[in-house]
């Protein structure tokens, strides 16, 4: 016999999942060099959608669908490609005199960026959050406590805390699907480079690299490793080389539950604590959670 | 059945754990439970019975009892005054239905349903100056009160009588109440008190009434709760205020089951 229950509703657990992914925003940015190009990002995050169900026997709460909306996010691929010097050719040679008429050496692809890709690719990435997640009671015990009476740590805010923690059971992020229109976006991005690249360049540079290369496309398109799947490619290259897709599964899962608590009270815990007069501390003992089909239990005893 | 099958959140108290918060105030706010005129106050071993409290209110120079004014004699207009105390012993309560504070005496009999009981131990004495110690206060010859305006004007003493010595009674009383809304607020009904063996019953049902008038016009109006008090926020969030009254609940607060409960929505 509890002597203290609170219990909310499912409907209200949900309200308050609700109100709680709406307060999430994350934004964040990264880069790693691949050796022929360098990648980074820059990254907003919020959440939308989703469920919470309460499930009993195991008790957890289930969170379903839960949508990740990936936007901003700004991809910027520097790609440095090996210079090429052509040699330098003479058109007339006259004995003795030597060379009279040359072209001279040209030098391709002397920058540390020869090409560099913007890509926008806002709400291209459809992603989703599932997962479980029970919750756990833990009694905080105040280091800075020590040798303090219950009234002497309530002065000074170093009271012991019954707290609420969200424990994940497990916890995935799904990539649900990358828009056809990443491979357009791309395509305005190399085309972009290349004009910008050739703006300068002579006529004959450009029959050059024709000619040794099968065209600045194929380049480009062969020092960032693309083959025939862009989706894979470029989820490839978010997700494993520059870490987003973890990154972002890990500050959910710290905003959700980790170390912070998502609920906790003093103990003893104070009335009356407006006034010249110390509070009343009310010790309160065998706090526990119980997670039923229907509702979210909290379960107390007040201490002799 | 769930507890919120009617309400989004659903907060209740068992009767025992209400007791439990009761001594925790009767030994952190001693204030609130022993009453005594201020020689009382500076020398609390002259109480009827030994007040008891938490280290920390002597440690943060709390009151262990609350002043009241010396008891004045009218037609003595000298400084002085009998010391008194009032101090509640012991208290509890019963959520319906009666278990814990049981039998009832069967004036207040039977505790129906959303009813609670009360019962206390009050700890009443008065100050009595011995009889030689009074003659010196008696009025010369020639300076005698006049009778018929004996209570036109009460004398406000300010020093107790010397010598006296603290006569002590106890009483059990005990009441029946009803927790109410009568918006804006939430308070306490009295339906009935009863004063264990006073005698003769003349006398027991005029202490009693004015006991009764005393609790309802001075007493629980003071722990009214605001309504819009009992709203509150939940990590910046959630907002819940109580319930309406509605066929699925019918009171709120609701007491049954030995606890009393609250039914809350969001907001």
């Amino acid at each position: 016999m509890q002597h203290i229950r609170i219990a909310a509703s499912e409907e209200a657990f949900k309200e308050l999942f609700n109100r709680i992914r709406d307060d999430f925003s994350w934004s964040n940015s990264n880069s790693v060099d691949l050796g022929p190009f360098t990648a980074g990002y820059g990254v907003g995050v919020k959440l939308e959608g989703g469920s919470i169900n309460l499930q009993n026997a195991p008790d957890r709460m289930v969170l379903n669908e839960l949508d990740v909306v990936i936007d901003p996010l700004f991809l910027q691929i520097g790609i440095d490609l090996p210079t090429i010097c052509t040699p330098s050719i003479c058109l007339f040679w006259l004995p003795i005199v030597g060379c009279i008429l040359e072209i001279p050496s040209y030098c391709l692809f002397e920058d540390d960026i020869d090409f560099g890709l913007d890509l926008d690719l806002g709400n291209i990435i459809e992603a989703e959050i599932s997962g479980a997640f029970n919750v756990v009671t833990n009694y905080f015990n105040n280091p800075a406590k020590a040798g303090q009476s219950d009234h002497q740590a309530y002065f000074n805010d170093n009271a012991n805390r019954w707290q609420f923690l969200l424990d994940p059971i497990w916890l995935d992020l799904d990539i649900i699907d990358i828009a056809d229109v990443v491979g357009n976006i791309l395509d305005a991005a190399i085309d972009t480079a290349i004009d910008n690249f050739l703006s300068g360049a002579p006529g004959f540079v450009i029959d050059l690299i024709e000619w040794l290369f099968g065209g600045i496309v194929d380049l480009i398109v062969g020092a960032l490793d693309i083959f025939d799947d862009i989706d894979e490619w470029l989820s490839d290259l978010l997700g494993t080389s520059l870490g987003l897709f973890d990154a972002i599964l890990t500050v959910v899962a710290e905003f959700l539950a980790a170390d912070n608590p998502i609920y906790e009270f003093q103990d003893p815990y104070p009335m009356l604590s407006s006034g010249s007069l110390i509070p009343v501390l009310i010790p309160v003992e065998n706090v526990d959670v119980d997670i039923t089909n229907d509702e979210f239990l909290v379960l107390a005893d007040v201490g002799n | 059945m769930a507890l919120t099958d009617f309400s989004s959140v659903y907060v209740d108290i068992h009767e025992t754990g209400f007791n439990n918060i009761l001594r925790h105030f009767q030994l952190q706010r001693p204030s609130l439970f022993n009453y005594g005129t201020a020689d009382l106050l500076e020398n609390p071993r002259l109480f009827c019975v030994p007040i008891s409290f938490h280290p920390a209110v002597a440690q943060y120079s709390n009151p262990v009892a609350t002043g009241i004014p010396y008891v004045p004699i009218p037609g003595y207009f000298g400084p002085h005054g009998l010391s008194a105390c009032i101090q509640i012993v012991r208290a509890g309560l019963d959520f319906h239905p009666e278990n814990s504070i049981s039998p009832l005496p069967k004036e207040l009999q039977p505790l129906a349903a959303q009813e609670t009981s009360l019962t206390a131990t009050l700890s009443i004495g008065l100050g009595c100056p011995g009889g030689s110690i009074l003659e010196q206060f008696v009025p010369a010859p020639g300076n005698e009160p006049d009778l018929g305006k004996l209570f036109d004007e009460i004398p406000s003493p300010t020093q107790p009588f010397p010598s006296q010595k603290m006569m002590c009674f106890r009483l059990e009383v005990y009441a029946k109440v009803r927790i109410v809304r009568n918006p804006p607020v939430m308070e306490m009904r009295l339906l009935n008190l009863e004063i264990v063996d006073i005698s003769p019953n003349g006398m027991e049902k005029a202490i009693e009434c004015y006991a009764i008038t005393l609790v309802k016009l001075a007493l629980i109006p003071q722990v009214r709760i605001m309504m819009e008090d009992l709203v509150f926020e939940l990590n910046d969030f959630i907002s819940l205020a109580p319930a309406p009254i509605s066929a699925d609940i019918p009171f709120n607060p609701s007491v049954a089951d030995d606890r009393v409960a609250i039914f809350y929505n969001l907001l």
